[in-house]
């Protein structure tokens, strides 16, 4: 039942978003507004379909329906409920029906919320962009990962449950979906600028639509990805959240070009400049997303984080080199009508420091994208094994992090155009102080070292820019000046301060020994004392738990490790004593057994770790702040901005 | 062709290459291989589950003073109780305890088979064997580990074949069939 | 009274001064040599785990990780240098298990194209911009007109982005 419903869903999604794409474009070229009208109404049934097949999936998982062959490779009947339902996302066939539904999700809304403009065009192609985005994921998942594939489970059959990693925190539940949210949601700028590129139409229309769309992406990307480092930091044992791990840079590349994106796009709202820039980075960020999902799942480079198997990586490789052939081929076919008309005045202006930011982050972008297909490349040149691994990544990205926190605190007090340096001088003085404020703060808190020193001094510098210009703004229209786009951007980029200063404290100021303990024993590591007080054993139908009681400063925490009776994996519980001053974490790296009943625990202290997690908070209300609309007064602009003349005509 | 243009082409061939690049990548196997074998094996001791101690150059030593038809080729299997591999190749291993190798003329060359289970538990190896049969020497303490690393054991299981003289003749990664442990042994 | 320009001059000077001293006072207290915890620590996170997909030994729990970050401990007691640590593990399992791509030979081409790709990126926007700077010759403004036209400018954002006027919603959202 669930099999057959599951798989109808798919395949009524794949017909809609056909039909749809198809009934679109002939309208479009025929100009039958009917046909474009009834073509969108598709996007209901492409998301309907994704609904009946998640709903099918979601039953077979829960009810442990082995007759599935994904629940039978996935599913247990030890696994906790809540569990269930995110193992939907555990494996691969099922983070594509999650893709599949987030999707269609998104196609639904968009052709809704563009329901009475399909006259124009531009909406009409993003439409049809967005409708084949969705057929290709539907036949993957009729193709090499078919989520619907049946199975005749033995009498008694149990499945082994998803991967004990994943079944032992509450973040599996919310950090896929976010960061699918993310990823997805780029598909619709994306549509839009294939639109633009289609249509000629390439002023600042298909960014102004499109603005929300963004907006909301990049908060749900940004979100994914803090989640994912908590995650990690909360589970893996060494007080480590992010290892440069190929998957993790994954996700991260298509962030980097959005925020970019995000950041450029003001700069051809206010003068039609950067068109070539936009375009490219909107583009990059979507291609970099199937990217993602290709590095992840195509086996080809090793991480703890991928889940490969199957023939998916071909499906995605052929997707991914059509769609930027077809970029490529769109840009080239525009050529110079592309250009921005007139240039930038000034590089000392906030277009010159936008354009900057670009550099800085494409830059940030390279290295990272190099640095995770090097070892691909010498093996294919040279027929011998490298790893580029963290030592590479932290090292490149210190320069170009202190860069982007120097833009950070100069571009808001830099005007449009062309700037004096008198005028500089003025407006920077109070970020300034700021930055020596913080270095003077450090410094008398213990902080020693040129670069961490140096890092507290551009922060400081960064967020004292921020207040100021939330400070002006406040003093100048009370509660308003806190919402709208620049001063919930001011907010993030104050999260993004903190989360810089947590970042350099912690890796910079961090100290890790491992101790063996007799019960009872103490040691003193650093200012605090550790004391081994008793274990125990506990038995849950899944796995067994062996978790013991140590006492630090007076409080107890209660590492352990748990061995999960299906695969015999062990997986560490760390516990973590955190406040706003440092964290301490304390891993069990081995347990008491019969013979022996010591342990060997691992220590880690990092100072400021929680202002990682404050800071990225404090990035999603000034996300949540920047979506507020001031007021809706009717638009200066008009978004269907007029053709070039150079191409002689509406383009199509 | 403007310069812009000129540009897209540029990025288009790299384009090009990067797709090719990333088409032309095999999956990740277990690691790479590594010139163990050939060499003279490291060395190998320790106590096993059942209380008994095993040398390997004791063994080699022995060898020295036999004949060639006596002597003895050992095999030593990491493995652990839990990885799913090691109980597949488990028959293959018990064929090879039992049997031995026969030649092609009918002579049966003698071998010993030797495992080693690093950071496993006591009990659930020993529930391992009764599980799945077998009764030769495994070796669990704690220089087990060493072991491991002197043999560049990436994952369980894997299979390292050693010839009466010492010399290391073949590494199997992976779960061992019957015929891959015993091809080329002579005696 | 001092002038303006004159007190705010003191202010950045005094603003300086205090940063450099800070900064001096930082660095200067900061022992350079690492405690062989540290380093051995920091060799660690240099060196993958065999077994790990590319883990280094200091994240990870594998049974091998552990032993490793144990012989590195004891071979820095030894006194042996950290390249010479190294090798010894790049002798053992292969080049792969260094996390820290080499700086010589081919493989330096990673720690060089990117500031290459940065640089070329500058130079083609600097270009960019002079060839358009030298084809608009404009009016010649004087530095007091110019300065006031800025500052009126600027102040003239200043209100509109106070205002936010360009906040707007396009029609539709």
């Amino acid at each position: 039942m669930n099999l057959v419903v599951g798989s109808f869903g798919v395949v009524l999604t794949l017909a809609a978003a056909l039909t749809g794409a198809v009934s679109v474009i002939i309208g479009v070229r025929y100009k039958r507004e009917r046909l474009r009208i009834v073509g969108a109404r598709y996007a209901w049934f492409a998301f309907v379909g994704m609904c009946l097949s998640t709903f099918a999936m979601q039953r077979a998982l829960i009810t442990r329906d082995f007759s599935i062959q994904y629940v039978a490779e996935h599913g247990s009947s030890s696994t906790p409920p809540l569990y269930n339902v995110a193992t939907m996302w555990s494996a691969l066939e099922g983070s594509i029906l999650l893709w599949g539904l987030i999707l269609a999700g998104y196609l639904a809304v968009v052709a809704k919320k563009f329901s009475n403009r399909l006259s124009d065009p531009m909406v009409s192609w993003a439409l049809v962009s967005m409708f084949l985005v969705m057929a290709f994921f539907s036949l993957v998942m009729l193709g090499p990962a078919n989520p619907f594939q049946s199975f005749s489970p033995p009498i008694g059959y149990d499945g082994p449950g998803p991967n004990p990693l994943l079944q032992n925190h509450i973040l599996v539940a919310f950090h896929p979906p976010m960061l699918y949210l993310g990823f997805v949601g780029f598909t619709v700028p994306f549509s839009f600028a294939v639109a633009a590129l289609i249509t000629g139409r390439l002023g600042e229309g298909w960014l102004l639509i499109t603005r929300r769309w963004t907006l909301l992406s990049w908060g749900f990307l940004t979100a994914g990805i803090i989640l994912g480092a908590w995650w990690a930091y909360d589970v893996l044992g060494w007080g480590g959240y992010w290892g440069w791990d190929p998957v993790e840079n994954a996700s991260l590349l298509p962030w980097l070009t959005g925020t970019a994106y995000l950041h450029s796009v003001l700069v051809q709202e206010r003068r039609g400049l950067l068109r070539v820039w936009n375009l490219s980075l909107v583009c990059a960020t979507f291609l970099l997303t199937i990217l993602g999902t290709f590095i992840t799942r195509s086996g080809i480079i090793a991480s703890v984080h991928a889940f490969s198997e199957g023939g998916i990586g071909p499906w995605l490789l052929w997707f991914f080199s059509i769609v930027l052939f077809a970029v490529i081929g769109l840009i080239f076919w525009r050529g110079e009508t592309l250009r921005s008309q007139g240039g930038i005045d000034s590089p000392l202006s906030r277009e010159g420091a936008f354009l900057a930011n670009n550099l800085a982050f494409a830059g940030f972008a390279f290295v990272v994208l190099l640095g995770t297909i090097f070892p691909l490349i010498v093996e294919a040149l040279q027929n011998r094994q490298i790893s580029v691994g963290a030592p590479y990544f932290d090292r490149m990205s210190m320069p170009i992090g202190f860069s982007l926190l120097f833009l950070m605190a100069v571009a808001p007090v830099l005007p449009w155009r062309k700037a004096s340096t008198e005028l500089l001088r003025d407006r920077i003085e109070w970020p300034a102080w700021g930055g020596v404020l913080s270095l003077v703060v450090a410094v008398l808190v213990g902080g020693r070292g040129f670069l961490p020193l140096l890092g507290f001094a551009f922060a400081g510098f960064a967020g004292m820019s921020a207040i100021r210009h939330l400070f002006l703004s406040i003093a100048g229209n009370k509660w308003r000046g806190i919402i709208g786009r620049t001063n919930g951007g001011m907010v993030v980029h104050l999260g993004v301060v903190f989360l810089a200063i947590g970042l350099i404290a912690s890796s910079s100021y961090l100290s890790q020994s491992s101790y063996s303990l007799q019960p009872g024993e103490s040691i003193q590591f650093g200012q605090s004392t550790i004391t081994y007080l008793s274990a125990e054993q506990l038995s849950f139908p899944n796995r067994i738990e062996e978790r013991v009681q140590i006492e630090i400063d007076g409080k107890t925490l209660e590492p352990s490790v748990e061995r999960f009776t299906a695969s015999g994996q062990l997986v560490p519980s760390p516990a973590t004593e955190t406040s706003l001053a440092k964290d301490i974490q304390i891993a069990l790296l081995d347990p008491p057994d019969e013979q022996d009943k010591s342990i060997v625990i691992q220590v880690t202290k990092q100072p400021l770790l929680f202002w990682i997690w404050l800071g990225g908070l404090v990035m999603l209300i000034g996300t949540a702040l920047s979506a507020i609309p001031i007021k809706k007064i009717k638009s200066r602009t008009n978004e269907r901005s007029a053709t070039i003349p150079s191409t002689g005509g509406q383009g199509i | 062709m403007t310069l812009m243009k000129s540009g897209v082409v540029a990025l288009g061939v790299l384009g090009i290459a990067f797709i090719i690049l990333l088409a032309t990548r095999a999956t990740q196997t277990n690691g790479p291989n590594f010139d163990i074998v050939g060499q003279p094996s490291p060395p190998i001791h320790g106590e096993a589950v059942n209380g008994e101690s095993f040398k390997l150059e004791d063994l080699l030593l022995e060898n020295r003073s036999l004949p060639a038809s006596d002597q003895i080729w050992v095999a030593v299997n990491f493995f652990a109780s839990w990885c799913s591999g090691c109980i597949v190749e488990h028959g293959e291993l018990l064929k090879f305890h039992e049997e031995g190798v026969s030649l092609q003329d009918g002579t049966k060359c003698k071998t010993r088979l030797i495992g080693v289970a690093f950071n496993d538990r006591l009990d659930d190896i020993r529930n391992f064997f009764e599980r799945y049969g077998g009764d030769w020497l495994v070796l669990a303490d704690e220089g087990t580990n060493r072991i491991a690393i002197d043999f560049s054991v990436l994952t369980a299981p894997e299979t390292v074949l050693i010839a009466p003289n010492g010399l290391v003749v073949k590494k199997i990664v992976g779960p061992v069939s019957y015929d891959d442990l015993t091809t080329g042994v002579t005696c | 009274m001092l002038s303006i320009s004159k007190s705010r001059g003191i202010s950045w000077f005094f603003m300086m001064l205090v940063f450099l001293v800070a900064m001096v006072f930082g660095t200067l207290d900061s022992k350079n040599t690492s405690t062989p915890a540290e380093r051995a620590a920091s060799l660690a996170s240099t060196i993958a785990c065999p077994q790990c997909s590319g883990q280094p030994v200091s994240e990870s729990s594998a049974p091998i990780a552990q032993v490793i970050r144990a012989e590195i401990k004891e071979q820095v007691d030894q006194g042996l240098s950290d390249s010479e640590i190294r090798t010894i593990y790049i002798q053992r399992y292969g080049n792969w298990v260094n996390l820290n791509p080499s700086s010589k030979g081919f493989d330096s081409i990673v720690w060089i194209a990117p500031f290459l790709i940065i640089g070329i990126g500058l130079g083609g926007i600097t270009l960019a911009y002079s060839r358009r700077k030298l084809a608009s010759q404009g009016i010649e403004l004087t530095k007091d007109e110019e300065e006031k036209v800025l500052a009126m400018r600027a102040a003239f954002e200043d209100s509109d982005n106070s205002n936010q006027a360009s906040e707007e919603q396009p029609i539709g959202e």
